[in-house]
């Protein structure tokens, strides 16, 4: 039986696909049988973001409308043989499945997998709503900025208005020097305010937008450091104890130097 | 934890207006209600503390350790003991 964890934010472009994506890989990575769900309708993105928009033929909404069975809408991934995408359905409304039909589809699912994770459509809509419908716990995503976060604190609301439980937190496109030099909020000050478990902290990274744009997921590339706080929150979501350490910029050349005078590391 | 650090940077100052903006989104007091509010309050304070600015009171919603919201309140009374 698989467990049911929807990636949602409140606002848009903070980094729910992004964010599913590569943790769907990362549990993949680990092992673990895992279905990706697009329940984003008529704004379909999770497959260019995992290169798979070629091979769909089915969609969530035909599966919902009895077109096809669920797994001949399911898609293998291209790297990963127990990764598998769900896409939403490009030209329909969103409002063309209801609450019900997505909880009954999401429990199908639960026969398929060990995890599923739901990739939500930004706002607090009814596409938001039958994205957290069938989850068994959610993920918020935030950037350290005022309007994200403060979409994050009424989605924390929705949550426990639909006894979802609290939701954990992923802080994403941390740049530590802002940070440091006191441009951008911490992860604490985040903590903060919104008051809910941290499960981890993406930096900015360059190489998410040229991964994204080759529609490879960053966390494939074993050498990638924000591929490996991916695979960590993966190990979290799994129930390990990996602890979260802050995230420093990579030291610069003569930080190291000066480090070893320093008897650092 | 202090709530009210008044830090210099635009990071202190998003933290600051998101700490305001949240006392309105959470228990659903417009801002023009807040600062009534607020100048109501150093009103009342200051028929026994004369010297309070009603511009230094702050206002944020908090969690307690059980995580139930709670409405915190500063009020600086300035430097010395002329009150
Ligand atoms: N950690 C990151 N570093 C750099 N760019 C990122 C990061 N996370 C997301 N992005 C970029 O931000 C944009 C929005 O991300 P996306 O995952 O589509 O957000 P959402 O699904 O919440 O709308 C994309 O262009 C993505 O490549
Ligand atoms: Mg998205």
């Amino acid at each position: 039986m698989a467990k049911v964890i929807t990636v949602t934010s409140g606002k848009g472009g903070v980094g729910k696909t992004t964010s599913t994506a590569n943790l769907g890989t990362a549990l993949a990575m680990l092992g673990y049988k895992v279905v990706v769900m697009d329940a984003d309708i008529g704004l379909r993105n999770l497959d260019v973001v995992m290169g798979l928009e070629n091979r769909i033929v089915y969609d969530l909404v035909d599966v919902i409308e009895g077109n096809c069975r669920l797994r001949q809408a399911l898609i293998k991934d291209k790297h990963q043989s127990e990764l598998y995408l769900l896409p939403a359905a490009q030209t329909k409304d969103k409002d063309a499945v209801s609450q019900e039909e997505i909880i009954e589809l999401v429990d199908q699912l639960r026969d398929e997998a060990d995890y599923v994770l739901i990739d939500s459509p930004a706002g607090i809509e009814s596409g938001f709503k039958n994205a957290i419908a069938g989850a068994d716990e959610v993920i918020i995503v935030t950037t350290p900025e005022v309007s994200a976060v403060r979409d994050a604190d009424r989605i924390i609301g929705l949550c426990e208005a639909y006894d979802k439980g609290q939701p954990r937190l992923i802080v994403n496109r941390l740049r530590p020097k802002m940070v440091k030099s006191g441009e951008m909020m911490s992860v604490d000050d985040v903590l903060q305010i919104l008051a809910i478990d941290l499960i981890g902290i993406i930096p900015e990274d360059e190489d998410v937008i040229t991964a994204t744009n080759k529609g490879e997921v960053l966390t494939l590339d074993k050498s990638s450091r924000t591929g490996r706080y991916y695979t960590d929150i993966a190990r979290r979501l799994a129930g390990e104890e990996v602890p979260i350490e802050p995230i420093e910029d990579n030291p610069t050349l003569f930080e190291r130097i000066s480090g070893i005078f320093r008897g650092g590391r | 934890m202090n709530f009210f650090r008044r830090s210099k940077g635009s990071a202190g100052v998003a933290r600051d207006r998101l700490l305001t903006v949240l006392v309105s989104d959470r228990v659903k007091l417009t801002p023009a209600m807040i600062d009534n509010l607020k100048r109501e309050l150093s009103e009342v304070i200051k028929r026994y503390l004369p010297n309070i600015d009603s511009n230094m009171i702050d206002i944020a919603v908090t969690q307690t350790e059980d995580n139930t919201d709670q409405l915190e309140t500063r009020i600086p009374l300035g430097r010395g003991r002329k009150a």
